[in-house]
């Protein structure tokens, strides 16, 4: 089990090892996760795992526990069982917990793909509540995609950051990685 | 005309035409977009072909009357559809950024200089229109369509 303190990867500089890097990002990432989801039971979030058994990537996706009061996000690969715990969370950027504990509020299911959902995480300019949808997504039953819950308002705003971020993107990949988004999100809109 | 209405516009003035889904994005399509400032609806509203645009604060929505009880208000049809084009979505957040930005440095929406924040944002230069002046690309148009 990797028991962690999130402060201790918050201010990791830019020119830290590569695999420490990754592990920052990686604990960043489940803590905005957990934080975003719901609190007081086990959910199924949309990250993948980092991990390469035997050479090849982890097909299995981020299993999450937040405690309704504030212990450890518990953490657990749903595929290959690596597992920890992240403290020292609370207050940090990574924190997504709404101000005062008020719940989600409800809308639709919009069904992303995998490289979506991944290319929405990768927004730079989200806003807090876009980056909770963000982070709050689910995996699909299939484990091939992840599914927002958002509602008409949300999903605008979300493709609003989309098509702003695409604008200003030098990169041609992954302006086109944030053109595919940005369709996908349309869509689910006209439907 | 076709406006082009996020869902937060559509909300206020209804529901897109159904006819409007057929209809191909154009440069003469206006895009409009509600957008929150201090807890006010404030409408941004944006030219597609030149990025032209027009911010109006704290607009409240019609109240009990039906939208013909004082007659037809605009003889030309209007068409709400949904919006199209990408590049203008994201232009539109980057200018609804810089009027919340204009509101808060003249001290909260009730004191906003709306004059200043329009002549700020019709000279607002943007790559995806070759870093000209929405103004100036208004001029270009009203000289093609023959206006001195």
């Amino acid at each position: 089990m990797f028991v962690s303190d999130l402060r201790h990867f918050l201010d990791v500089p830019d020119d830290a090892p590569g695999p420490t890097l990754a592990m920052a990002s990686q604990l960043c990432s489940l803590v905005r996760a957990a934080t975003a989801g719901p609190a007081g039971k086990s959910w199924v979030s949309a990250l993948g795992c980092r991990r390469r058994p035997d050479h090849r990537p982890c097909t299995g996706r981020m299993v999450l526990f937040r405690p309704e009061v504030g212990t450890p996000i518990e953490w657990r690969c749903d595929a290959c069982g690596d597992e920890g715990v992240i403290s020292g969370w609370e207050g940090s950027y990574a924190d997504l917990r709404r101000p005062g504990g008020r719940p989600r509020q409800g809308g639709r299911e919009v069904p992303v793909p995998d490289h979506v959902a991944a290319a929405l995480r990768d927004l730079r300019l989200l806003d807090t509540d876009a980056e909770r949808v963000v982070y709050a997504a689910r995996a699909d039953r299939s484990g091939q995609g992840a599914i927002l819950e958002l509602d008409d308002e949300g999903l605008d705003e979300l493709a609003g950051f989309v098509a702003a971020e695409a604008n200003h993107e030098p990169d041609r990949r992954r302006q086109k990685r944030l053109d595919e988004a940005f369709n996908v999100l349309s869509d689910a809109g006209t439907a | 005309m076709i406006v082009r209405a996020t869902a937060r516009t559509r909300a206020l003035v209804g529901r897109p035409d159904p006819e409007a889904i057929a209809l191909a994005a154009s440069g003469d399509d206006w895009y409009a977009n509600v957008i929150w400032i201090e807890g006010r609806k404030c409408l941004l509203v944006t030219h597609a072909d030149t990025l032209f645009s027009v911010f109006a604060p704290d607009v409240r929505a019609w109240q009990g009357l039906p939208a013909d009880a004082l007659g037809v208000l605009d003889p030309g049809r209007t068409i709400i559809a949904k919006t199209a084009d990408r590049k203008v979505l994201g232009c539109m957040n980057d200018l609804a950024f810089t009027c919340e930005r204009a509101a808060a440095d003249d001290g909260g929406l009730a004191y906003l200089d709306v004059d200043r924040l329009h002549h700020h944002l019709h000279r607002n230069l943007n790559s995806t229109r070759g870093y000209l002046p929405a103004i100036d690309l208004a001029h270009d148009r009203a000289r093609r369509a023959g206006h001195p």
